[in-house]
């Protein structure tokens, strides 16, 4: 056994401010200048993915032309942090945008948000090559490829990523973090619907406390996230923090709820089933590499079961299948070489020999 | 927050809102054959409720409300006329044989309600006659027993009401306005009570003109609303966890069990025939739905 170093982290309890940065004129900033910015303030995508923001920017902006989107579909059930964050500071997700096109030098931008009085509101606001569109908060419209096909038309290949056909999806909370950049203020907090009450959390604030009760919590949505790991703290993606009602779940009563719910015709019911044995099943591959996460059938379940975690699970087993399968075929082959290399060499030796012989016959 | 369009209903919403459904037949069934209904009705509920919580040794467990919806589906079937102990054999042999063997809500194979029916229907056929001074021998009866009698004749028998049989028509029309009840909750999909309603009213087409000339299976109307169609229809058919979800098995599932109801009404020994013609449907299910085969 090897040693174990016996540490335990701690809080000091004491809270500093990040050291602010100077300000940009973003008007009249170079790109280059604007982009080294958003990445010294560790900017991050906070729509769910936690890209950093300027690793983004400089792959979209190596495919032109550029178009950006502004993403402001709530599709997570019961979150608002979005809404709250447009209605409080629609200006500085617009100014964001802004600096995100200019970074670019983009044709033009759209802004989707699925709150109509927002919609409304960011109409007056508007330059030229700025388009704001209402869109139903469906879990279709969220999705990056999709919200890029509703918004221009353009489809996004299965085997292409939107940044590779110059397209750039940000959500507006990253916008406005990249707003804030400029000015100055580093990325350390954000707008968290706790509970159906959104307030400013600090990133790094351990998710147990956020709570402030024992209750069970999924970090995110209730249907799209994921129990809270040991010591787990905020980061900057997660826009919620919820209590987890899946711990009461009742039995799978096979209504078949899920499969209508499923924007993507997987079949749920049937995969949630498999997962309940317990084994890989490279079968249902393709049904699981078709979801995206998005937690409708978790809604829409009666019994309050997380389906998402038990396709989670499948899906987890399957890639631990495909590893283990893709490893004995490759001992499998390193095998056949090695006897094929020894019976050539078998062969080899015997004509040698036979070689010899006559030769020796010969010589007699 | 509108993320889908369908209603967000819990399973024991479900549950409540089934019963819900149910109590318009229930007053109907009160009003025709007496205030017996509502003990024999309750009488089955405390069974089936107290046969799950003895099985499971768990109180928990009935918050799903599922005990409670088949003892009121039993209460409904069995006649009030029947002594008292029927309905306890009933739920309790429902609970346990049709559910708590298979492993609990969700897993077994058969409608819980239907075995524990179908159980009493086989072992005390004397007591699930309904016999209520009321009415004497049901219509289903009469149309099975006097065959030789024509058309005009079997309307005019006093057993007949306007459409379907008497008092049971007037049943069979509250379960349909609960069953609506359901389907504009979108709780139960329309196509499967749809299908059922179509799987007894086509072959009775086919063999009504046969009969008009010297006896009658009696019209469409007739079948439609006697005995416990609609009941079956809306309420046992369309249990989620024994019938399929998919559209084309919903649709073969209801017409089956229509059409196998009708042809025990005319032709088999028993008066009404949607007891065996579920369960008998519910054996084909894995073969209907295969993907859903892993149950335990």
């Amino acid at each position: 056994m090897p040693d174990q170093a016996n540490i335990r982290v701690a809080s000091d309890t004491i809270v500093e401010t990040a050291n602010s940065l100077p300000s940009i004129d973003w008007k009249q900033a170079t790109p280059d200048v604007l982009l080294e910015r958003i990445a010294e303030a560790e900017v991050v995508g906070m729509g769910g993915a936690g890209f950093p923001t300027a690793k983004k920017i400089s792959l979209t902006q190596q495919h032109p032309p550029n178009f950006v989107i502004a993403n402001g579909i709530e599709t997570d059930p019961g979150v608002n942090a979005d809404k709250v964050l447009l209605e409080r500071h629609l200006n500085d997700v617009l100014t964001g945008l802004r600096i995100v096109a200019k970074i670019l030098s983009a044709i033009q931008s759209f802004v989707a948000i699925s709150h109509e009085r927002t919609v409304q509101v960011a109409q007056g606001l508007l330059n030229d090559n700025e388009t704001v569109r209402y869109l139903k908060p469906t879990f279709q419209n969220g999705a990056e490829r999709e919200l890029i096909q509703m918004l221009t038309g353009h489809v996004v290949q299965n085997d292409s990523f939107p940044a590779f056909d110059g397209y750039l999806v940000l959500n507006v909370h990253t916008l406005y973090a990249v707003a804030e950049a400029i000015e100055g203020k580093p990325l350390t907090k954000r707008l968290v619907t706790v509970n159906d009450e959104t307030r400013w959390i600090d990133i790094g604030t351990p998710v147990g406390e956020i709570l402030g009760s024992s209750d069970p919590i999924r970090v995110g949505c209730y249907a799209t996230g994921h129990r809270p790991e040991v010591n787990e703290v905020l980061t900057a993606e997660v826009n919620a923090i919820s209590i987890d009602k899946s711990v009461h779940a009742l039995p799978c009563i096979h209504c078949g709820w899920c499969d209508l719910a499923c924007p993507r015709d997987i079949p749920v019911e049937s995969l949630y089933l498999i997962a309940g044995q317990l084994e890989p099943n490279l079968a249902a591959q393709d049904a699981l590499n078709r979801c995206n996460d998005c937690g409708a059938c978790v809604v829409a379940c009666p019994s309050n079961i997380h389906l998402l975690d038990y396709l989670r699970e499948l899906r987890h087993r399957n890639d631990i299948e495909r590893e283990r399968i893709s490893r004995a075929t490759q001992a499998r082959l390193r095998v056949d070489a090695r006897e094929q290399r020894k019976r050539s060499e078998a062969i080899s030796s015997d004509t040698k020999r036979s070689e010899r012989m006559r030769q020796q016959h010969k010589w007699q | 927050m509108a993320v889908t369009d369908r209603p967000k209903f819990q399973t024991t919403g479900i549950m409540v809102h089934v019963v819900i459904a149910l109590l318009p037949g229930l007053g109907v069934s009160a009003w025709f054959l007496g205030p017996k209904v509502f003990l024999v009705v309750l009488v089955s509920i405390f069974a089936a409720v107290t046969t799950e919580a003895i099985g499971t040794r768990s109180v928990q467990i009935l918050r799903d409300g599922s005990a409670v919806v088949t003892g009121m589906l039993i209460g409904l079937c069995i006649p009030s006329s029947v002594a008292f102990w029927v309905p306890i054999v009933a739920s309790a042999s429902a609970i346990t044989l049709g559910k708590l063997v298979f492993g609990g809500l969700g897993k077994n194979l058969f409608n819980p309600a239907m075995v524990g029916y179908a159980l009493v229907l086989i072992a005390f056929p004397m007591q699930l006659v309904y016999l209520d001074g009321l009415t004497g021998a049901t219509a289903l009866d009469v149309l099975k027993h006097q065959e030789t009698e024509s058309l005009s004749q079997l309307i005019n028998h006093p057993a007949f009401g306007l459409v379907g049989a008497k008092h049971f028509e007037w049943m069979n029309l509250a379960f349909l306005v609960g069953g609506l009840y359901l389907v504009l909750l979108r709780i139960v999909p329309w196509l499967l009570p749809l299908s059922v309603l179509l799987g007894i009213a086509v072959p009775t087409l086919v063999f009504y003109p046969l009969g008009d000339a010297t006896y009658s299976f009696g019209s469409p109307w007739f079948h439609l609303f006697a005995g416990g169609t609609m009941l079956t229809a809306f309420f046992i058919a369309t249990d989620p966890v024994t019938s399929p979800s998919a559209k084309l098995p919903q649709i073969i599932y209801g017409f089956f069990v229509g059409s196998v109801a009708f042809f025990i009404r005319c032709f088999g020994t028993w008066a009404d025939g949607f007891a065996f013609a579920i369960l008998l449907a519910n054996a084909f299910l894995p073969l209907l739905e295969p993907k859903k085969m892993p149950r335990p």
